[in-house]
């Protein structure tokens, strides 16, 4: 489990990164949200604005949860389900829709592997927001 | 904090939230009833009572479904190079004579190999003649997972990967409700291995 001192050092180290330099990567990079769209902040997404608000209410209805902490959670939430979404539609199109093939095959562990990296992401971010409601 | 609460108020998602949970992210044959009654059974195990402990429940049983579904994935690799090799083997079943083999090979070969995959009786049949030229089941199986190898290891890293964060969501639930983890870690046992044996065997029947 990442330490508060290990988010911190990543955080920090993440301000001091600039990302892709050639023009040929920014335009690579550029196009990485917009290929699945989970590089998109959901917060910044207004697709999900009405159901974060409402989970952040059923989380907190009759706690003394904070209602910021409560909306923290549920757009970690929600967040963890989108890439489930997108795991699902992966595995349809590049295995259940088409005929078995080690191509196919090796298509779709691809596109998973590096689903992977988003999905890891959103578990800690979720579990830290659960330990946050829990600190209330 | 809502940590422990009474077991008597079972949390029910509200109409609300379900809609908010949306249509389960399903695919290929899985159907909408069996992945509603799973997570039923799962939910009236643990009988989350709170909304936090019901939405554990519910990311617990996805990723207990999500272990199930990469278990049918490698199985379905497997089948398939088990298939491939089975084709390149059954060649070697052709009748004596340059005549005789090439319509074999022609014409037989992927009939038999048809056979071979929908036919038990066919398939014992194929399979004897293929040990007696020193290619027995196991060792079919064997070349099977080598051709298979890196994609069954990042099967495998997949679902090494969910049970962690299954195990994780027990770790989280026993921080938030130590009735929760108790409950999620009896289900993983007794609710979860039992419902996907019933599944295997209704869907064999």
């Amino acid at each position: 489990m990442t330490s508060d001192q290990q988010i911190a050092a990543n955080q920090n180290n993440a301000q001091k990164s600039t990302g892709p330099r050639s023009k040929a990567g920014r335009e690579v990079s550029s196009r990485n949200s917009v290929r699945h769209r989970l590089a998109i902040d959901i917060r910044s997404d207004p697709a999900f604005y009405d159901d974060i608000e409402k989970l952040a209410d059923a989380v907190s209805k009759g706690t003394q949860i904070v209602r910021t902490r409560a909306r923290e959670f549920a757009e970690a939430e929600i967040n963890v389900w989108r890439i489930q979404d997108v795991r699902a539609s992966l595995l349809e199109k590049h295995y259940f829709a088409t005929a078995a093939s080690p191509d196919g095959l090796v298509e779709l562990n691809e596109n998973l592997v590096k689903l992977e990296r988003y999905e890891r992401r959103a578990f800690s971010r979720r579990n830290r927001a659960l330990r946050a409601l829990r600190g209330v | 904090m809502s940590g422990a609460t009474s077991e008597v108020a079972v949390f029910k998602p509200t109409n609300e939230l379900s809609r908010i949970f949306g249509e389960p992210a399903l695919v290929g044959q899985e159907k909408r009833e069996t992945y509603d009654e799973f997570l039923l059974s799962i939910a009236l195990a643990i009988k989350p009572t709170d909304a936090i402990g019901g939405l554990l429940t519910r990311n617990y049983a996805n990723l207990a479904w999500d272990i199930e579904r990469e278990r049918s994935i490698m199985a379905g690799v497997v089948k398939y190079y088990q298939k491939e090799v089975v084709r390149e083997l059954i060649k070697e079943l052709a009748p004596a004579g340059q005549f005789g083999a090439a319509l074999y090979r022609i014409f037989q070969v992927d009939d038999n190999l048809t056979l071979w995959e929908t036919d038990p009786e066919a398939r014992a049949k194929i399979e004897t003649a293929l040990a007696e030229k020193g290619h027995t089941a196991s060792a079919i199986l064997a070349q099977a997972y080598m051709r298979g190898g890196a994609q069954i290891d990042t099967i495998n890293r997949r679902m090494a990967g969910y049970e962690r964060r299954r195990d994780a969501i027990l770790k989280e639930a026993g921080l938030w409700n130590e009735h929760l983890r108790r409950r999620m870690e009896q289900a993983t046992t007794a609710i979860i291995d039992g419902e996907f044996t019933e599944a295997t065997a209704d869907e064999g029947q």
